[in-house]
């Protein structure tokens, strides 16, 4: 459950960072600078290898951010039962419910993030 | 609750009532009735110059910082009434170009430096401790040395304009200009920011372990203040983002001193690399500065419209999702240079993200007042008018985000109006707030209020007067940063007012200092509480005394003073000697979440050191600017020698709590995980920047055609650093089981085979790089830059682990689980970590 909790809270803005590091740093990178140090990036026309990368940088982190919203469900269950069954110390209790909101709040607001950024994907070139 | 209820056995003393009519709380009477003189005795300071600098006590330090940073904040603000004046008409010749530049270089650098980071940092270091119901910081020592180093860099910083020397590449300092201009102006800034950066990572480690640490029982997180939230979340954000700041700042130095090409295009450098740099630190600051000041408002605002704080989850969620969304917007600040479209879209939607924590806020506050009866002290005036001001900053940022809009505007006066309605109204009107409501803790004295709410209106009028309309001529098209400009632009009248403003905001401070020097002058002596305020520090002395808490409470809720259990707490528990401790400077240790005790901790005594210390880095710093290297690295080993001494007499114990033994993770375990977090967030930041121009380089890399590097040295050294884990792990095993012999000897493997991996390093410089590499271009700056930074960090490992080998030998180190053997162990593996990664980085990877 510990472990869980770390992912609620952590999983969404970790997802994130890792779709704004890599899709962002490969996107300029490869569109920036056609040289031959860049090679891996692409393969002659702006963008084109990249964009597979780009696109990877940015599913996945999505299905992360996805997944702890889930961790945010079910530990939410968890905790209302808990507390049905007075099963908890109110400090505790208090506390699991302010990491919870922190949980919910952040997975949220980084699937809307990465979101943003597989739109911007959908509808500009690849190197626009 | 009356006096009879707590103390059941004994009728209240006339003394106690006494002191209960002379304004002190009666539960804090009968506590310091029966324990307050002891603790007097103990935590007692040094009358006169010695105890002047040997102080370690955080109020002290609090106060200190307040002052230091109120005094850059004049010194900054002359120097904008002087841009102002020179700008208040056409074709003006107040002052040159030259010192014009030097002007709003210094001016931008001292506020977001010298002033608005180290007053949150002096609200956090009086006012945290009393929050948190404990005795001191953490590490006091550490504190005090933080502001002895700021001290000396602000000093160091504003000495520069006297001299002719002030920086002059505005406060981002951008290459290629910053890398070319003459003069020691840029030495100033680089070396002047490192040496506060020392400062400022020490200070928010500090606050971090303090938080974390040192609750009084049982204030667990949901039970924190707002305020002391905003201060945790601010200190995170400092130890991730000083380290970019820190690394450009170096790399800077060494292209302008050393001709390093970190920066040169023509060499395989990037001129967008400092941006990038700059700016992964120059966003989340702004944060810095501003969420202390939102946990200000959080703290005022409840008090003053008497009821708890509407949705303080929510509040704390939003400071906490400000703290990281904040790292993801850096390069909105770059939405003018040319990158793709992708990329800044990415920026953009993180950009408008970050808009619903300061909107969730808003909100909060809004409805705490909406249901609660508001009075108008000065302090919520300050606070009002800081709702309205930040929401005015706050959708003017919102409009940078909008990519084409931020491309009109970018670098125009717009975005001069745009961050000055954040910063001065985001973080100066709260930190004014944040005087006048705390003042009669600091002081012990209350404040004229009528004073105080004209000094309030001169304020925020001449606040709206000066930016306003800057948002009006940068529409206009007026460029920042320009020494004067033409009759004919249209933009006369808007400086007009901006500079009638800016003499009207002058005026306002000074009715302010006026409010803040009568008070001293005047006996209106406060009592405990004069706000009938919710949070611990109002149920200390005011001023608070040394010990801060003549019995830690125990918490019962998120507004203690409100709740009826938590003061009766302090008088209950006077008789229990683990809440007293009155038998030497302690205080208690606590669980990270809950707030369980763990621990009893011996606390510091006073010394001089860390102002020794701070002294000497100084001189080494000076030693660098004037390119006296033998000074620096002489007055450096002066700062080793010293550090030997603070540490050989730090007191290194634990005691049980109801016997049993000690439980959780030290203070020490926590520092030392942050200075590695910290230290490991440099080293990533410099493998990326590695990485950014290798893949930007347009040609071969290494550049010039350079074979790529030998690997038999580099491999055997990396090898051996590595192994070295292994005994410095059985030095901590044997060290926590108390076998000191062995541990002393597991340690002594380590240093070898530590001063083996230096040596391999050093023959690997001399046999396979000539001198030349180093400026040769930005492959051979980058190895040995990496290289470098690694070697000299673990020529510190060694130099602790001599230190405790001796230590242990010599039984003044403590053999116990979590003692110092075990920290270095940590450290050490993490050096060994940082190897592979640089080995892998700077000698396998141009292979492939």
């Amino acid at each position: 459950m510990r472990l869980l909790m770390w992912f609620a809270i952590a999983g969404g803005p970790a997802a994130w960072a890792v779709h704004l590091l890599t899709a962002w740093s490969v996107n300029e990178l490869s569109c920036l600078s056609p040289t031959a140090s860049g090679v891996a990036l692409h393969d002659g026309s702006l963008g084109t290898r990249s964009h597979t990368a780009v696109w990877l940088g940015t599913g996945l982190p999505w299905l992360v951010a996805v997944g702890a919203v889930g961790a945010c469900v079910v530990l939410t269950r968890a905790h209302r039962a808990a507390r049905r069954e007075e099963d908890v110390e109110v400090a505790i209790s208090e506390r699991t419910n302010l990491l919870l909101v922190l949980g919910w709040f952040l997975s949220l607001m980084s699937v809307a993030a990465i979101t943003g950024g597989a739109i911007a994907l959908l509808v500009l070139e690849p190197c626009a | 609750m009356t006096l009879d209820d707590v103390r059941p056995d004994q009728p209240p003393t006339r003394a106690d009532i006494d002191a209960a009519a002379a304004g002190m709380l009666p539960e804090r009477a009968i506590a310091e009735g029966t324990v307050g003189e002891k603790l007097r005795e103990l935590w007692e300071e040094k009358p006169g110059l010695i105890g002047f600098i040997s102080t370690v006590n955080h109020k002290r330090i609090g106060r200190r910082y307040l002052v230091t940073a109120g005094f850059f904040f004049l010194l900054a603000g002359i120097q904008a009434l002087v841009m102002r004046t020179q700008l208040g008409s056409p074709n003006n010749s107040v002052v040159s170009p030259e010192t014009y530049d030097q002007l709003f270089s210094l001016h931008g650098t001292a506020m977001i430096f010298f002033f608005a980071t180290p007053m949150n940092n002096g609200f956090g270091n009086f006012v945290v401790p009393l929050m948190l119901g404990t005795r001191d910081m953490a590490f006091p020592r550490l504190n005090a040395l933080s502001y002895w180093i700021f001290l000396f860099s602000g000093l160091l910083m504003f000495a520069s304009l006297p001299l002719g020397m002030a920086p002059d590449g505005g406060w981002f300092a951008y290459v290629p200009l910053t890398r070319q201009l003459s003069g020691h102006g840029l030495d100033f800034y680089t070396l002047g920011l490192l040496f506060l950066a020392v400062s400022s990572t020490v200070g928010a480690l500090n606050l971090i372990v303090t938080t974390l640490k040192m609750r009084a029982p049982g204030m667990t997180l949901a039970r924190m203040p707002v305020f002391v939230w905003s201060i945790l979340v601010q200190s995170f954000m400092l130890l991730f983002a000083l380290p970019p700041l820190d690394l450009a700042n170096a790399m800077l130095f060494m292209d302008r001193r050393f001709n390093t090409q970190f920066f040169a295009e023509s060499k395989g450098g990037d001129t967008l690399l400092w941006q990038h740099l700059f700016w992964l630190f120059g966003h989340p600051d702004v944060y810095i500065i501003v969420l202390p000041a939102l946990g200000i408002v959080s703290s005022v605002v409840p008090v003053f419209t008497r009821r708890p704080i509407a949705a303080y989850p929510f509040i704390v969620l939003a400071t906490v999702a400000t703290g990281i969304i904040s790292f993801g917007v850096w390069v909105h600040h770059m939405f003018a240079v040319g990158i793709s479209e992708v990329a800044e879209s990415f920026f953009a939607a993180a950009t408008l993200t970050i808009s619903l924590p300061a909107g969730i806020q808003m909100f909060a506050w809004i409805a705490t007042m909406w249901r609660g009866r508001v009075v108008l002290s000065t302090a919520m005036l300050y606070a009002i008018s800081f709702v309205a001001a930040f929401v005015v900053g706050g959708v003017t940022g919102v409009m940078f985000a909008v990519v084409p809009f931020d491309q009109q505007v970018t670098d125009s006066y717009f975005v001069v109006a745009h961050f000055h309605y954040v910063l001065f109204g985001g973080a100066v009107l709260p930190l004014l707030a944040g005087i006048f409501y705390w003042w009669p803790k600091i002081t012990g004295r209350t404040i004229n209020e009528k004073a105080g709410k004209w000094s309030f209106v001169v304020v925020f009028v001449g606040f709206n007067l000066t930016f306003f309309p800057m948002h009006i001529s940068g529409l206009e098209g007026m460029p920042r940063r320009i020494y004067t400009y033409g009759a004919d632009t249209g933009w006369t009248v808007w400086n007009v007012l901006s500079t009638a403003g800016s003499y009207l905001l002058g005026a306002g401070f000074v009715i302010t200092a006026g409010v803040l020097i009568e008070s001293l002058l005047r006996d209106r002596w406060a009592p405990d509480d004069p706000w009938g305020s919710n949070t611990l520090e109002w149920a200390t002395a005011s001023p608070p005394e040394d010990y801060n808490f003549p019995v830690i409470p125990t918490v019962h809720s998120l507004n203690p003073l409100w709740d009826g259990e938590t003061l009766p707490s302090m008088a209950e528990h006077r008789y229990d000697d683990q809440r007293t401790m009155l038998d030497h400077h302690k205080t208690l240790r606590t669980s990270e979440l809950d707030a369980r005790v763990e621990a009893i901790i011996a606390m510091p005594s006073d010394t001089s050191v860390p102002l020794w210390l701070a002294a000497c880095l100084t001189l080494s710093v000076i030693g660098l600017l004037a390119g006296l290297y033998v000074l620096a690295v002489i007055a450096f080993a002066a700062v080793a020698v010293a550090a030997v001494v603070w540490l050989w007499k730090r007191p290194d114990t634990e005691e049980p709590v109801d016997a049993t033994p000690p439980v959780g993770r030290t203070t020490g375990w926590w520092a030392m995980v942050l200075f590695i977090a910290t230290e490991g967030a440099t080293f990533a930041a410099f493998v990326a920047s590695y990485f950014y121009l290798r893949f930007s380089a347009t040609g071969p890399w290494p550049p010039h055609g350079d074979i790529p590097p030998k690997i038999v040295v580099p491999s055997i050294a990396t090898a051996v650093i590595v192994l070295s884990c292994l005994p410095v792990w059985l030095a901590g095993r044997w060290a926590a089981n108390g076998r000191r012999a062995l541990a002393t000897t597991a340690s002594i493997v380590t240093l070898c085979a530590g001063a083996a991996f230096v040596v391999l390093q050093i023959t690997d410089w001399f046999a396979e790089w000539p001198a030349s590499t180093l400026s040769k271009d930005a492959y051979g700056s980058l190895l040995f830059g990496l290289t470098g930074l690694h070697v000299a960090h673990v020529v510190v490992g060694l130099g602790m682990l001599a230190f405790v080998a001796v230590s242990l030998a010599t039984r003044r180190a403590a053999a116990r689980p979590g003692g110092p053997v075990s920290l270095i162990a940590l450290y050490w593996y993490f050096m060994a970590l940082v190897a592979v990664a640089l080995y892998v980085t700077v000698y396998l990877s141009p292979r492939w």
